[in-house]
């Protein structure tokens, strides 16, 4: 008896394992870290501000940011309204952004 | 006295010849396995070697433009009819064809090993690093290759689409099978920084973005993605305490923004809100660019990525040796207007 991994079960790893980096990368448990993350570089801003950028807004991890590029499209970010909802109501209340929109 | 030490293992004897070894389940892969620029790109379907699209643009504005009045269009002292297509303009890019493979013996297969090295790791890592190739063929300043008998087809890289001087026909680019990019669609020169004598200073990044502004005349969804050299020099020697009228450029002011040497990299996305607009600052996989004086100003909404086949495992037969097999993927990159973009390449 071998115990080499049969030619169904290579085919059903093959699912697990490109969807290895999806599951990392979207892992609730390590939202946390990624919270605490942007927090801090949202701290770094406080009080100060960019000649050429302007104030900083929000620091959205890049994992959350691309999902939602991908839920609401490239290009959701310049739309005015919806920056402001997610600063204030998100951005602002978790401490990830150092300004409010 | 002499002691039977540790180090007595000399084979077949010594004191040491029963000593276990320690080994700690503690690899790390230190690499970072993201892919910035890929991640913004809108996905769509190509279908052939040569992936093309359209651009176009609209003429200058005339400010004298004025009818005299009763003057019918087409007649006599009215206005001409005009072809409003003149500059539609097509452009190309060929495809890439990334792949890794992978293999891991019968032997290695069964034994027990403190790092996971069986065939479902190996097939894991193939696949991130695959991810890696098609963000750094992207970041690239590598020419379009048309594939043929011993040469593999490559993608122009979007160090080539936002520098003139690197398309084919303009000089250095040796290898560059795509359609040159006609001028009125290029990267301006303005938004093009890679003087090694020049500081990055605020006024020459301002000029850059001013420089795209002056193209397009709209607020763009406008993100730099950032090598460490480039991010550092901008937060970090650019950033000011409020109302400060000193600027700090030369010393900054200890605000520190994803700061490292390239393995520390910290993915948030900065999102500013100034008189450009709102733009985002990413970090970029510093494994992906060619250097880290390197940095994209982009606007996804003029960039895509034509995927001919995304990304997948193929296991092989295993023929005796052990589990094979590859992991590939097949894309291009279109670029529907390289004169909204900027790039820098180089600073002091």
């Amino acid at each position: 008896m071998s115990n080499l991994p049969s030619e169904d079960e290579l085919f059903e790893n093959q699912f697990r394992v490109l969807n290895t980096q999806m599951e990392a990368t979207f892992n609730p448990k390590m939202e946390q870290k990624r919270i605490e993350a942007a927090r801090k570089s949202a701290s770094q801003f406080k009080g100060k501000e960019h000649p050429i950028f302007g104030k900083h807004i929000g620091s959205v991890p890049m994992n959350e940011y691309y999902a939602m590029n991908k839920k609401y499209g490239v290009g959701f970010s310049n739309d005015d309204e919806f920056m402001k909802y997610l600063n204030n109501k998100v951005l602002m209340p978790n401490g990830m952004a150092a300004n409010r929109l | 006295m002499a002691f039977d030490a540790s180090f007595n293992s000399t084979p077949p004897t010594g004191s040491g010849v029963g000593n276990r070894e320690q080994l700690l389940d503690l690899t790390t892969v230190l690499s970072p396995r993201q892919a910035p620029v890929y991640g913004l790109l809108p996905k769509q379907a190509a279908t052939a070697d040569l992936v093309e699209w359209t651009v176009d643009n609209l003429r200058t504005p005339d400010a004298s433009n004025a009818v005299v009045e009763g003057i019918d269009v087409g007649t006599s002292g009215g206005d001409a009819l005009k072809a409003q297509f003149g500059s539609l303009s097509r452009l190309n890019n060929r495809l890439q064809h990334f792949r890794d493979t992978f293999n891991v013996s019968k032997k290695q297969e069964i034994m027990d090993s403190v790092t996971p090295v069986r065939i479902q790791e190996a097939e894991e890592k193939a696949a991130s690093q695959v991810l890696r190739d098609i963000e750094a063929a992207i970041c690239s300043d590598n020419g379009a290759v048309t594939g043929a008998a011993g040469a593999a087809g490559k993608l122009r890289g979007l160090g080539v689409w936002t520098d003139p001087t690197l398309e084919s026909g303009a000089g250095s680019q040796a290898d560059d099978d795509v359609t040159e990019v006609p001028d009125a669609f290029k990267t301006k020169a303005g938004a093009r920084l890679g003087d090694s004598t020049l500081e990055l200073t605020e006024a020459r990044f301002n000029g850059m973005l001013t420089s795209i502004f002056e193209e397009t005349g709209e607020q763009q969804d406008m993100i730099l993605v950032a090598g460490t050299s480039v991010r550092n020099s901008i937060i970090d020697g650019f950033t000011r305490v409020q109302n400060s009228t000193v600027a700090s450029y030369n010393t900054g002011n200890g605000t520190t923004f994803n700061q490292g040497d390239g393995t520390d990299v910290n993915y948030n996305v900065e999102i500013f809100q100034g008189p450009y607009g709102i733009v985002k600052i990413i970090s970029a996989n510093p494994k992906c660019l060619p250097d880290q004086k390197r940095a994209y100003l982009l606007d996804p909404s003029l960039l895509g990525w034509s995927e001919a086949m995304s990304m997948g495992s193929t296991m092989l037969e295993d023929q005796g040796g052990g589990p094979r097999g590859y992991i590939d993927a097949m894309g291009t990159l279109c670029v529907k207007g390289p004169n909204g973009l900027g790039k820098i390449t180089n600073f002091a």
